[in-house]
């Protein structure tokens, strides 16, 4: 797998790839998406640079959370009827991946855990009512079908800007989990809402 | 009469009927002109202008269902309108409320006529909770508010209005302000331990694992009518909102699902709210005009207060309440105050005390003795178990 410093095939900006796990890397300078192979970058992806809307977190930035040191890898804009909400990718310094998502100024903190049991197909998941997930009860908060607007820096998954994703999200005893269906799997993340000073940037 | 004199008349009347804003009728005296008179320019070109500005309602066919439609008169999208007793439509592209009568558009009510009930402004700033906050957003609903009266121990509908003035704080967080005629609140999104969503039968309900059960204060069935500022979701005019809400302790915990076209939930949110006065508006927002007019307002009920209290401590007051049961004539209860012990600032408060005598009418008597030239005020509140008062009676001597 490669990880280094490449420039980007389609503007030739330096482009740096940290993470020797990331599947894919958006240039932050043209917003061209690469898939990250053994043979370097490869520029298929579809080209959508981001709105630069204000957060705290930006891609390359350094920090702390609950203790452990983490950089900031790369974001991934999801849109759709509602708005849009971002989500952060982040390596941390024990070696563990995390996701925090920013939706509406509130941050919520994901980790991925393991489906145990099937779920019912998406269509037939009702907002507002309960959900068997890995054999306990959680309450479907909101439901959609989201498309990939863009994104910035390193993922670890392939991932292209236009593609959709049916989302849902739920509430299992106060715990957050978001369900993501893609046409290839299903992945459970489940995480916590966290209050924003708990994220602390360096300067 | 001539076709001239005929077609004069025809217009003039017509002339009269759009004054009236009775276009249907207008519309169609215009085909009577035309059929006098087919080349009458000033008919063919009231007859266009009736149906271009969507003045009129035209019919159609759906399914069985008759469905009416107009363009809104202020943006011309197309609305539809499915009951024939339909008196207003809100535009679900520019939130315009469009009044209808008779088939006739007899107002526009552009998204304007909808202001603030308060003295808050959108880019507002003010503090809460020791964090600052931006007002971004408003959005104004409508809703039948099915509320529980403790007192006649039932829920009342009533229809309500009320603004949610949308807040961002400086670290990017939301939060809302909630404002109607009688009170404000400060709301702010939650995750709760045990999260559900009520059926509308329900009237008890709780959302976190250390509440018990608590009765549902009001339940909401709103619409948006009007939204203006910025949000970071899409509000529509003319959506649905469900929403129920009860009270433990300090604060009130709510769930509300927002509905899609189908009625079906779409998305379910979960908030708490800390009630606010209009001074702790007028403080939080830095708004000396009106934080002058209520300390004004509270200076003058102090003022009385202390003339109040002055003759209360001087009377040398007694005061006596006696319970009674009315046909046995047995007195429950007699509770004695002097309150010549009072003091000016306070009062003296007593009880509550247990009403055990079951099945029998109770007689409340609240009578007091004073000197010449004071005053004195009395009042009994008879509480629920849960120790709610559900009616109260006062006097003053």
């Amino acid at each position: 797998m490669a990880s280094g410093e490449f420039n980007c095939p389609s503007c030739a900006a330096p482009l740096h790839v940290e993470n020797r796990f990331s599947k894919v890397v958006i240039c932050q300078y043209c917003g061209q998406t690469c898939s990250v192979s053994p043979e370097g970058l490869d520029p298929t992806g579809e080209k959508a640079q981001l709105a630069d809307f204000e957060s705290i977190l930006s891609v390359g930035s350094t920090g702390s959370f609950r203790g452990r040191d983490f950089k900031v890898l790369g974001r991934l804009r999801y849109k759709y009827d509602g708005g849009f909400w971002d989500e952060w990718f982040l390596s941390m310094s024990d070696g563990k991946k995390l996701w925090l998502q920013e939706d509406e100024g509130e941050f919520t903190a994901f980790e991925k855990e393991t489906l145990t049991a099937p779920l019912p197909p998406f269509d037939e998941i009702s907002v507002g009512s309960m959900l068997d997930v890995n054999g306990k009860q959680a309450f479907v908060t909101e439901k959609n079908k989201a498309l990939i607007a863009g994104g910035v820096g390193e993922l670890y998954f392939a991932v292209t800007p236009g593609m959709t994703a049916n989302c849902v999200d739920g509430n299992c005893g106060g715990q957050l989990l978001s369900i993501e269906f893609t046409p290839d799997e299903i992945n459970l993340s489940v995480g916590e809402e966290v209050p924003i000073d708990s994220i602390v940037v360096n300067s | 009469m001539s076709d001239k004199q005929q077609v004069d008349a025809a217009l003039s009347k017509l002339k009269k009927l759009v004054e009236q804003g009775k276009y249907r009728e207008a519309w169609m005296g215009c085909d009577e002109v035309l059929a006098l008179d087919s080349g009458n320019e000033v008919a063919a070109q009231l007859k266009r202008e009736i149906e271009e500005r969507g003045l009129l309602m035209k019919q159609t066919a759906s399914k069985g269902f008759s469905v009416s439609t107009l363009t809104c008169p202020r943006c011309s999208a197309s609305l539809s309108i499915h009951s024939a007793e339909a008196e207003s439509i809100t535009c679900s592209s520019c939130g315009a409320v469009t009044n209808i009568e008779d088939g006739n558009v007899i107002a526009s009510v552009q998204a304007n006529m909808f202001p603030p009930y308060s003295f808050i402004s959108l880019g507002d700033e003010g503090e809460f909770f020791g964090k600052k906050y931006q007002v971004i957003g408003r959005v104004r609903c409508r809703a039948d508010l099915k509320e529980w009266d403790s007192e006649d121990k039932r829920y009342y509908t009533e229809p309500w209005t009320y603004d949610e003035w949308v807040l961002v704080g400086e670290s990017k967080e939301y939060a809302y302000l909630y404002e109607d005629s009688e009170s404000w609140a400060f709301v702010e999104p939650f995750t709760p331990s045990k999260p559900n969503l009520p059926k509308p039968t329900q009237t008890r309900m709780s959302l976190e694992t250390g509440h018990p059960e608590q009765r549902l204060d009001e339940f909401a069935d709103a619409r948006i009518s009007y939204f203006e500022g910025e949000f970071t979701w899409t509000p529509k005019a003319g959506e649905r909102i469900h929403s129920f809400e009860y009270t433990y302790g300090h604060q009130s915990f709510s769930v509300e699902a927002r509905l899609g076209d189908d009625g079906k939930p779409v998305e379910v949110e979960f908030f708490k709210s800390t009630p606010q006065s209009r001074l702790d508006i007028a403080r939080a927002f830095g708004k000396q005009q009106i934080l002058k007019e209520e300390q004004e307002k509270q200076e003058a009920k102090a003022e009385a207060k202390k003339w109040a209290n002055g003759f209360f401590a001087a009377g040398a007051l007694l005061l006596v309440l006696l319970v009674g049961s009315l046909f046995s004539g047995s007195v429950v209860a007699e509770y004695s105050f002097s309150f010549n012990q009072a003091t000016p600032d306070e009062g003296v408060i007593r009880g509550p005390f247990a009403l055990t005598k079951t099945g029998a009418v109770h007689t409340l008597e609240l009578s007091t003795s004073i000197r010449d030239n004071s005053w004195s005020w009395g009042a009994v509140e008879l509480l629920d178990e849960q120790q709610t008062p559900i009616s109260a009676v006062e006097g003053e001597f």
